[in-house]
């Protein structure tokens, strides 16, 4: 503990880590929204959502695939 | 593409589902035990290794590590090998995963009912056994990530993030609560102190919360519901956002479980702030649950598993929102030592985690016997008894918490305590602590007709320890196809994925405990607090053990209702020796904070401590405190004196400076006996004979310390 705190006190400017961090999250997560509500996304979510039914053959696929 | 043969491990998932059973049984039955001790002090035998302190992280690690742990490896186990559409890694570290994992279950029941923990919730095991769940929870990792590398699916399924995201946090988490200095093969002190101590527990606290008991159960719901349902998830988009937010948001909500404490405002604000914001994510996978049955409602009728995923996805729901409420600091000033937070709990672990593994158990044993579930009706007869059980456990112990939190606080017209004898609001919920046992059993007789049910189904069926099956091959390119988006390319890349969901988690932990090591120049060091006498350290130590700080916190609040109650407000610079911090998290008996003041409101004398302890009933009849007649029997090892004061040294507890002589350890025990026998006159004074050198004098002398150091000016 002793030995730990020692560097990361050393680092010049060490509370401004936490500020860069919150930065780096807002920007990935604005990121991820906009990629979420891409247009040319929506069949891949489409096929992605049905995925855990797909993997098993002989379930009835029809009456799914035409609900959505 | 030429098909591949290959076949599932069914019988790895056979396993983890029988040991989550059994030990849900076991872990319910001695919560069951611990819900009687708490309304009959009778049902704490009197024996040591019964006593509710003991019994209590017995019950919460059975319940959250041994149950909802090998619920969590079923279904990780059953659904990574079908989403991926590969046999797991390697069956050797599926086995060796499988054995650990219940060795390690086994030393923790061992070890807490002889009193050796740490005193951390949920972290209570001590550093050999922290040791051993690294290294089972590392090859758990390694088969998981071995199975992803082996897949014959391009993408990986929304569950599958979830299960890295668990992995990768829990390891985190419990590689960064657990550091500590071994001073004996079985015991250690904590690295860190006091308020640093406190926040790291309960940034550990609380992401377990969200690692173990809610990341893996989502990944697990995004499974097995659209399973039962026959139906897609209703949004995927939706599910993408939920992850990343909750992953980001949840790693730095752990102050919320130390507002008005000592913990610096900046850090309570902070957790507070990200509580709040934690209901967005958490209720976007309670609606995509739920949205999940549209137009499949009426399958919830016939189907007892998905009635049991319903209600679960509902309680997520009612506690993640209950969460945050809890969270503001005037919600918190109310519910914060009460019950409620016993209540709460009990909606996410009997709803959420309960009920969604009861509903994985039952598609599954059907599902892997091949066969019909052996009883419908008994399947919906448990349904109820499981909800019913619910509401006669949470309702009884809401109500409670309410009048005793307001009894509390009451003053009389003149200013003073309404109600200044602590007694009293106890006294006056037992008969809440009497409901809650009713609850308990209703949800525990449910259980058992699962077992019944569930075990009759599989000597109807027949099981295949490896299940037939064949896929494509995968031809992946792990470059990025043009027009791929970035997150698709990343979700087919597990390892890269891993990487950016551990940079997600650090990010939060970092602003939380990056502050924590600068945190000593925050905290104003206080003249007059001193480390504790080696008497005391060793009675400290037997605190730990007993488990006193279930019920008892150290921290008094700054409200008036609680200075006028205990005494002066709990500073930051009063737990600076304090390793491990103690301040507690419940109220079932007062705090002990200002327990050693003299002439503080708190204070009692030697004799009365012996006493006390001896048989709380014979002090005051209404108690509902555990007898430890045993401390009065028992020697007080002193052998470990030396080690432990050198332990503490090496932590900076300042035993090799002024004003103490050089090798302090070789002669502290000299201190301890001069100390033990000074409490012996004291009690031979008022009719007590009792030698020096038993446990209880360790224990009176702590209790007479605790707030000492900062009284005397007054």
């Amino acid at each position: 503990m002793k030995l730990v705190s020692h560097y990361l006190q050393g680092i010049s400017d060490v509370g401004f880590f936490p500020s860069i961090s919150l930065l780096i999250f807002f920007l990935f997560f604005v990121g991820m929204i906009w990629w979420a509500y891409k247009k040319s996304n929506k069949a891949f979510f489409t096929k992605m959502a049905s995925y855990a039914l797909e993997e098993e053959e002989g379930t009835s696929s029809s009456n799914r695939n035409n609900n959505h | 593409m030429e098909t591949q043969h290959f076949s599932y491990d069914n019988k790895i998932v056979k396993y983890f589902a029988y040991a989550t059973i059994l030990w849900g049984v076991v872990g319910m039955l001695v919560g069951l035990l611990a819900a009687l001790q708490l309304a009959l002090p009778i049902f704490n035998f009197k024996l040591a290794y019964t006593t509710f302190g003991r019994i209590r992280p017995i019950h919460t690690n059975a319940v959250i590590f041994a149950f909802v742990g090998n619920g969590i490896f079923t279904a990780v186990y059953y659904s990574l090998q079908r989403l991926l559409k590969t046999r797991m890694f390697s069956d050797k570290l599926s086995w060796v995963h499988f054995w650990g994992w219940q060795a390690i279950i086994v030393s923790a029941a061992i070890t807490f009912v002889l009193g050796i923990t740490t005193s951390k919730e949920y972290a209570e095991l001590e550093w050999p056994i922290d040791i051993a769940i690294t290294i089972i929870w590392v090859i758990f990792g390694w088969n998981m990530f071995g199975t992803i590398l082996r897949r014959r699916a391009d993408h990986l399924y929304v569950s599958i993030w979830f299960y890295i995201a668990t992995f990768v946090t829990v390891a985190v988490l419990h590689i960064g609560n657990s550091i500590e200095l071994p001073y004996s093969w079985m015991h250690s002190y904590p690295v860190y102190a006091g308020v640093q101590d406190a926040l790291v527990q309960w940034w550990y606290g609380h992401n377990a919360v969200a690692f173990f008991l809610t990341t893996p159960y989502l990944g697990l719901m995004y499974y097995f519901l659209p399973k039962a349902a026959n139906r897609p998830i209703y949004s995927y988009r939706l599910s993408i956002i939920h992850f990343w937010a909750l992953i980001f948001l949840y790693i730095w909500a752990g102050p919320h479980h130390l507002l008005y404490t000592a913990l610096p405002d900046w850090a309570q604000s902070l957790g507070v702030a990200f509580s709040i914001m934690l209901i967005a994510p958490s209720w976007g996978g309670m609606f995509n649950g739920l949205l999940t049955l549209r137009g499949a409602w009426d399958k919830v009728r016939d189907s007892a598993t998905l009635k049991f995923m319903v209600v679960a996805v509902t309680a997520y729901g009612m506690s993640t929102f209950e969460g945050p409420m809890m969270s503001l600091k005037w919600v918190n000033s109310l519910t914060h030592y009460t019950d409620w937070t016993i209540a709460h709990v009990h909606i996410g672990a009997l709803g959420w985690n309960g009920f969604l593994t009861f509903g994985m158990l039952y598609y599954l044993f059907p599902k892997m016997w091949k066969t019909k579930l052996y009883s419908e009706k008994l399947a919906n007869t448990h349904f109820w008894l499981g909800t019913l059980g619910m509401i006669f456990y949470a309702l009884p112990l809401y109500w409670g918490a309410v009048v005793q939190t307001l009894m509390w606080k009451e003053f009389t017209s003149d200013g003073f305590l309404a109600y200044p004898n602590f007694l009293e609001t106890v006294t006056q919920i037992v008969p809440m602590y009497h409901a809650r046992v009713l609850g308990g059993a209703l949800y525990f007789i449910g259980l058992f007709l699962m077992v019944y049910n569930l075990l009759k189904t599989a000597t109807k069926g027949s099981f295949v320890d490896n299940e037939k099956a064949s896929a494509p091959a995968l031809h992946s390119n792990p470059k990025r196809e043009s027009g791929e988006g970035l997150h698709r390319w990343l979700e087919r890349r597990p390892v890269q994925f891993m990487i950016l969901a551990t940079v997600a988690i650090l990010i939060g932990g970092a602003f939380e405990i990056i502050p924590t090591y600068l945190i000593k120049s925050n905290i104003p060091t206080i003249d007059s607090v001193k480390p504790y006498t080696p008497l005391e350290l060793q009675g400290r130590d037997i605190y730990i053990r007993e488990g006193c700080n279930t019920c008892h916190s150290q921290m008094v609040r700054p409200f008036r209702s609680e200075t006028e109650r205990y005494g002066e407000y709990s500073k930051a610079g009063e737990f600076v020796y304090d390793h491990p911090h103690l301040w507690g998290s419940k109220r079932t008996g007062p705090d002990l904070a200002r327990e050693g003041v003299p002439g503080g409101k708190m204070y009692k004398t030697n004799v009365w401590h012996y006493n006390h302890l001896l048989d709380p009933q014979k002090m005051n009849a209404q108690s509902i405190m555990p007898a430890y007649p045993w401390l009065i029997k028992d020697d007080l090892d002193i052998s470990s004196t030396p080690a432990k004061i050198r332990a503490m040294t090496a932590l900076g507890v300042p035993y090799d400076k002024e004003p103490y002589p050089a090798n302090y350890d070789k002669i502290a025990n000299d201190d301890l006996k001069k100390q033990a026998i000074e409490i012996t006159e004291d009690l031979k004074k008022s009719g007590v004979d009792v030698t020096s050198d038993k446990e209880i004098i360790a224990v009176i002398a702590y209790l007479k310390r605790l707030g000492k150091d900062i009284s005397t000016k007054k």
